[in-house]
């Protein structure tokens, strides 16, 4: 389990990138989807996730569709073509800087064959 | 798996308001996601309260209502898109505005001093310190945020010098003298020099600074800088050499 510093910075890149291989998806099939691709490594908070999904839908960045459950009410999110536009910036960005982190954080390494 | 009866949802839904989540939408966000946990998760021993009081206490560190305040954070954008539509209005506005002003001035017909007075005001004092606040939202660099309003800032000037020259109102000269000068050797200057030393605006920089030098450059020439008739008769004694005046209007004497 990663600290939650960790997972803040990368968390709308990880909701989008999922939208964009599953067609529409709600808050606990996210959590769970995340948990089991990453086998527990990484767990979303509901703390984190839906503040971030209200925020990208306000942006723009997806769409919503609610499906009653007898007195529940249950929000399916989708991805928006900006959406699509911007899953492709933010996974090529944090690729970028995976690369970048590796670099600097294996500084020693790199010396040695310097 | 067990379904969540009516009467606990109700539960839940009267909880988590009391627990300080009162927007419509993250509230049954949060009932939901609870319910599913409760169906999917929850032993067939367990007793409801005790696994929800278990559940709900995953979701915040303190208390619930950080949600609802994370979420009214986040969201606080919605201003920046409202007044990303205030800028398109007052863009289309002016120039309209504007350009009937233009057009009715120069065709002589009535109206054109309100309308150009009405663009170019809301050009200088609704569009352009709009323009300041959304550079301000999306440039965090403060190089860029600095130079902008400064440019802005002079340029809202400039118009509204250019304003006041065309309905002959006083201190016209000055506020457009002073602005176009702060805008050509300040402004200009430092846009350049800014722009030119990154590589990814460098080509940028050297287009706009060439337009905005033309620009400027012709509005400036098109201030009269020289001392009036008036002065000059005065004064004579300053002016040993008379300048020459020119006569524009040359058609209406003949």
């Amino acid at each position: 389990m990663y600290s939650s510093e960790l997972i803040k910075g990368t968390l709308k890149t990880i909701v989008l990138n999922l939208l964009k291989d599953n067609e529409k998806m709600y808050g606990y099939e996210i959590t769970q989807k995340v948990k089991e691709l990453t086998k527990n490594k990484i767990q979303i908070t509901e703390g984190a996730l839906y503040p971030t999904l209200h925020a990208l839908e306000k942006h723009g960045d997806v769409e919503t569709e609610k499906i009653y459950i007898g007195k529940r009410v249950r929000k399916y999110y989708r991805l928006t073509e900006q959406g699509q536009n911007t899953v492709m910036e933010r996974v090529n960005e944090l690729a970028d800087f995976m690369k970048t982190m590796k670099y600097l954080l294996d500084i020693d390494t790199s010396i040695q064959h310097a | 798996m067990r379904n969540v009866t009516d009467e606990e949802i109700d539960f839940i839904l009267e909880d988590i308001a009391k627990r300080g989540v009162v927007t419509e939408d993250v509230k049954y966000n949060i009932l939901d996601h609870v319910c599913c946990i409760i169906e999917n998760e929850m032993p067939s021993n367990e007793e409801f309260l005790k696994f929800y009081e278990m559940t709900i206490a995953k979701f915040y560190r303190e208390n619930l209502g950080e949600i609802e305040k994370e979420t009214r954070e986040l969201i606080t954008f919605k201003y920046y898109y409202a007044m990303k539509r205030t800028l398109k209005v007052s863009a289309v506005t002016s120039i309209l505005l504007i350009m009937a002003g233009v057009t009715l001035k120069a065709m002589h017909w009535p109206g054109a001093g309100i309308a150009v007075v009405l663009g170019l005001a809301f050009f200088s004092l609704v569009f352009i310190p709009l323009n300041i606040v959304m550079k301000f939202r999306d440039d965090k660099e403060k190089s860029n945020r600095l130079i902008m309003t400064v440019g802005m800032l002079t340029a809202s000037a400039a118009t509204i010098g250019v304003l006041f020259k065309i309905m002959h109102w006083p201190t016209a000269n000055i506020i457009m003298f002073s602005s176009l000068l702060v805008f050509m050797l300040i402004f200009i200057p430092i846009y350049f020099i800014i722009r030119f030393k990154d590589p990814d605006t460098k080509f940028n920089a050297i287009i706009h600074t060439t337009f905005m030098i033309g620009a400027a450059g012709m509005l400036f020439a098109l201030v009269n800088l020289g001392y009036s008739k008036k002065y000059m008769e005065q004064h004579p004694e300053q002016f040993d050499h008379p300048v020459e005046q020119m006569d524009t209007n040359q058609s209406i004497n003949h």
